[in-house]
């Protein structure tokens, strides 16, 4: 063996050690995700029958109701918005939350969602079987966070 | 432990290495060029989102925008470089770290993203394999200089390592399911099914486009059951794939159906996965190179060869056993299947050169539908096209090839003193001439 070679060694060695190494952190009590080694926990997390959810909606004039979607309420894909939502209205940022989202939709094309009349931070819950199998699904509760007159 | 050793560094096709950093290359550069202006967005805004992962941890605050703006286009650039393969041995390693910082930060907004991860581990692996730029500027820029060999140790292990990275990552994956809170109910569906629930609920309230089949599956229990169990089967079991090359194949393919499922029912897309490019390191994609350039090359040999209707044999010209074999192969192969050239004649060498495999005056090598055979696997399969009852020898194949290969090294080490050699390579007679591939010079 040459060095070139004890150089491809430990960096194989190295590499295959520090890939796996995250796996440890499902034995631990606050276990902690990072890029670009992780220990890839997606889809691992116990889901209820019921789930709890914050997310925008806005009231036309004639009072119809309609879902925001997540581009007005923050920069990224739908789950990297959903985690930024969540993180300002546990801040007790909703209010201020509902007036960017207001800003965003004023800017936009969107000729629907420009004929708003208010906005509405909710914090609802589901049950997942009657919202999938009931053709008009109700939340079992929803909470006002926040409403911004347009 | 030797035999670990051994097998870690055993040569595989140097255009394979390339074909991988061609490929991952192509797909990072895709990545940062349709997220532009999503990450530049991104960066601008609420500084409060920022929780800083991996290389981006040593800088708590986010960067000035115009900071990023430069390095995003550097690494554009870089990865540019990277493709092509223009100082491979410095561009890589840059380009590597400077990618592996940039995907840190992109994931420092608040959520990490799992599609990337891998992509980066593999850039970062054939950025430090100095045999990576066997397609690439660089070597044109050498192969003037000086003929380079394409088939040496350090071939191997990187694309060795690629699959074995690739496979932790799975494997890491199923641990953290039957670790977390839903274990095994993976196995019965329900655990996918609640989630996939869940995902298809998000995108509802947050104005994401749906999946459509979603509510058509969601009373389909069975589907679930399917979809559970083979997920922990091609991530518990992703080990095996390294177990043997054909399992690693079909590992892959599962894989692939694994993600293209994911998307097709819950919306998730894993680009680098749903492509196949993440498994390239588990299939021998150099023969696509193969296949495409073997008609162009084929111009330059003796017409005596049509590519996909002959095996070449290239033998040792100067070692009496191996013309014998010749001889005996010929007499044997009524129609004409076969074809020869020693591997010191000019054919002999460009075909060597062609298939990347160094000049090895102790195999026979056979070429045949475009992949090169060596050692023992060459004898079998020569036997295989020679009818019966020669082509039983091909039953040969079950002894493990270390096995045969070794009584093959055996052999050929003593075949000079047990047979004797020439002193130049012996041309053929008339008769045979048309069976040999023959220079210009040589043919006259």
């Amino acid at each position: 063996m040459n060095r070139q070679t004890y150089f491809a060694l430990i960096f194989s060695i190295g590499l295959v050690l520090a890939v796996s190494y995250p796996v440890v952190e499902n034995w631990k009590s606050a276990p902690k995700d990072n890029f670009p080694l992780s220990y890839y926990p997606m889809f691992s997390q116990k889901r209820a029958e019921n789930y709890t959810l914050n997310y925008a909606v806005g009231y036309d004039t004639l009072g119809h109701r309609h879902i925001i979607p997540y581009q007005y309420a923050g920069k990224g894909g739908m789950n990297q918005v959903r985690r930024q939502i969540n993180k300002k209205c546990r801040k007790g940022e909703a209010q201020k939350l509902a007036q960017k989202i207001a800003k965003a939709i004023k800017k936009s094309e969107n000729r629907t969602l420009k004929q708003l009349e208010c906005i509405e931070i909710i914090r609802g819950q589901y049950n997942l079987d009657d919202y999938f199998i009931h053709p008009n699904p109700k939340p079992l509760f929803e909470e006002q966070l926040a409403v911004y007159e347009m | 432990m030797k035999h670990w050793l051994s097998a870690w560094f055993t040569p595989i096709y140097a255009s394979r290495l390339s074909l991988i950093r061609i490929a991952s290359g192509a797909f990072m550069l895709w990545y940062l060029i349709s997220r532009y202006d999503m990450m530049m967005k991104m960066v601008a805004g609420d500084a409060d989102m920022y929780q800083p992962v991996g290389l981006a941890a040593f800088w708590t605050e986010p960067i000035p925008v115009t900071w990023f703006y430069w390095i995003l286009n550097i690494c554009i650039l870089l990865n540019i470089l990277f493709i092509v393969g223009w100082k491979h041995r410095f561009i890589a390693p840059v380009f590597a770290i400077a990618v592996l910082w940039l995907m840190c930060y992109r994931n420092s907004w608040s959520m990490i993203y799992h599609n990337y991860n891998i992509l980066v581990l593999h850039i970062l692996v054939i950025a430090f394999s100095s045999a990576a730029d066997t397609l690439s500027i660089d070597r044109l820029i050498r192969h003037r200089q000086k003929q380079q060999s394409l088939f040496t140790w350090q071939t191997g292990w990187p694309i060795r390592l690629i699959s074995v990275i690739t496979v932790i990552t799975y494997f890491l994956s199923g641990i953290a399911k039957v670790k977390g809170e839903l274990a095994w109910e993976w196995f019965t569906g329900a655990a996918v099914r609640s989630q996939v629930a869940v995902d298809a609920l998000r995108k509802d309230l947050l104005g994401a486009a749906a999946t459509p089949m979603f509510e058509w599956l969601y009373e389909r229990l069975e589907v679930f059951f399917i979809m559970g169990a083979g997920t922990m089967i091609v991530e518990l079991g992703a080990p095996l794939a390294l177990l043997h090359r054909k399992i690693g194949m079909i590992w892959a393919v599962l894989a692939i159906l694994m993600h293209w499922g994911i998307y097709f029912i819950m919306g998730i897309e894993f680009p680098y996965h749903m492509s196949g490019f993440i498994f390239l390191s588990f299939f021998p994609v150099e023969r696509l190179q193969v296949v495409t350039t073997v008609k162009a090359w084929s111009k330059d040999f003796n017409p005596v060869l049509v590519p996909g209707k002959h095996a070449v044999v290239l033998f040792d010209g100067e070692c009496n056993v191996c013309n014998r074999w010749v001889r005996f192969i010929i007499k044997r192969d009524q129609t004409g299947y076969f074809r020869f050239a020693s591997q010191q004649s000019v054919q002999g060498s460009k075909l060597l050169a062609h298939y990347q495999v160094d000049e090895n005056l102790s195999s026979i090598i056979l070429i045949q539908e475009g992949t090169a055979y060596m050692r023992s696997t060459a004898v079998l399969r020569i036997f295989r096209n020679l009818g019966t009852p020669w082509s039983l020898w091909w039953m040969g194949m079950i002894i493990p090839k270390i096995w045969r290969d070794k009584l093959y090294d055996l052999f050929a080490r003593y075949r000079y003193t047990l047979f004797g050699k020439k002193e130049f390579c012996e041309l053929p007679s008339l008769s045979t001439k048309n069976r040999f591939l023959l220079a210009e010079h040589e043919a006259a």
